[in-house]
């Protein structure tokens, strides 16, 4: 098989990995297939080291990470100026309790594409500096000190970030299962 | 992992999800942006992706340019500095004498254009234009935040 070849099956096995975790990250399709793009012409470069390796899922996981967070930090940067001073006042869900008894069950009358599409949608939902600390934290599980290095923030604020972004995904979850309830009462009736 | 009920939870529910699948374009993107790059000569690319050769050549240009570079500068300053040298210089190269007299022209005026700005009412002007200056993003910056703030 030629090289080129080689390297279109090498993207088949793991578009899907590297795509999630930007799209995860980012929060944006567009986005995310940007980054990808650049996250697999990087992994050409060093193709011959990676074909047979068996951490060349790590690896891009880890480029696509960076690559993403980078992506993240320039928008921010460019941005942050003119437009985000009033996030906090902006977001409803920052802070705000959610009556939410994370009982083992929730997802117990849900199918599972479904339950697929309400996390995903909940954690799309999430402002940025929630929802990164959490894809973080939750699916990379990296540790807590190490996301405040990587984002450049205090190890208080992702702890703080994390909570919060814990609760307004569950405060959207919950939301989700009303509005799925009130719908199915209204089929019913 | 802690047996915070809500953390147990959300640590349930985001790591079950499988991955999403990437867009059909995805392959069919990075393809063509590979055959971009290799449709283009070596010189045009990344300078990682050239051959050995040609890198190693460029690293000794760039260091030979650097010393050629340096030795003119003292070449230079010894042509400008050192009269001998400069009387030789006026007579079998006078359009660069004269070049280098402009230079110092230039350089001198600098000089003096630099102690006249450190007058009181000059930099008193140059304060209040900064300051004008500084006021003018300041109150775009704000006039931006609050219509975006009450935009959504």
């Amino acid at each position: 098989m030629s090289d080129h070849a080689d390297f279109t099956t090498f993207m088949q096995n793991y578009q899907d990995m590297v795509y999630s975790t930007a799209v995860r990250l980012l929060g944006n399709s567009a986005q995310a297939e940007d980054v990808s793009q650049d996250v697999f012409l990087k992994a050409y470069e060093r193709f011959d080291d990676l074909r047979e390796s068996p951490t060349a899922g790590g690896w891009l996981k880890t480029v696509a990470t960076n690559m993403s967070l980078n992506h993240l930090s320039r928008y921010r940067k460019r941005w942050r100026f003119f437009s985000e001073i009033v996030r906090d006042h902006e977001d409803p869900d920052s802070g705000g309790e959610v009556e939410f008894a994370a009982p083992d069950n929730f997802f117990e009358s849900v199918n599972a594409s479904e339950r697929r599409a309400w996390v995903e949608e909940a954690l799309e939902k999430l402002p940025e500096h929630q929802r990164v600390p959490l894809v973080l934290f939750h699916f990379e599980n990296i540790p807590y000190d190490e996301i405040a290095s990587k984002l450049g923030v205090s190890l208080s604020k992702v702890k703080t970030d994390i909570l919060r972004g814990r609760q307004a995904l569950a405060g959207h979850l919950v939301r989700a299962a009303d509005a799925g309830n009130v719908e199915a009462n209204t089929t019913q009736n | 992992m802690s047996h915070d009920p809500l953390q147990k939870f959300v640590h349930k529910a985001l790591s079950d999800l499988p991955n999403r699948r990437a867009p059909r374009s995805l392959i069919d993107r990075v393809n063509a942006a590979i055959a971009m790059r290799e449709a283009l000569p070596w010189y045009a690319r990344g300078f990682t992706a050239w051959p050995a050769p040609a890198r190693i050549l460029t690293v000794v240009a760039g260091v030979a340019a650097v010393a050629a570079f340096a030795w003119l500068g003292l070449l230079g300053t010894e042509f400008f500095t050192a009269t001998p040298v400069s009387e030789i210089a006026t007579e079998r190269a006078p359009m660069l004498s004269a070049l280098g007299s402009a230079f110092i022209t230039l350089l001198e005026g600098l000089k003096i254009a630099i102690e006249r700005v450190a007058q009181p009412y000059l930099l008193a002007a140059l304060i209040i234009m900064g300051a004008g200056y500084a006021a003018c993003i300041g109150a775009g910056a704000g006039i931006y935040r609050f219509l975006h703030s009450h935009r959504e």
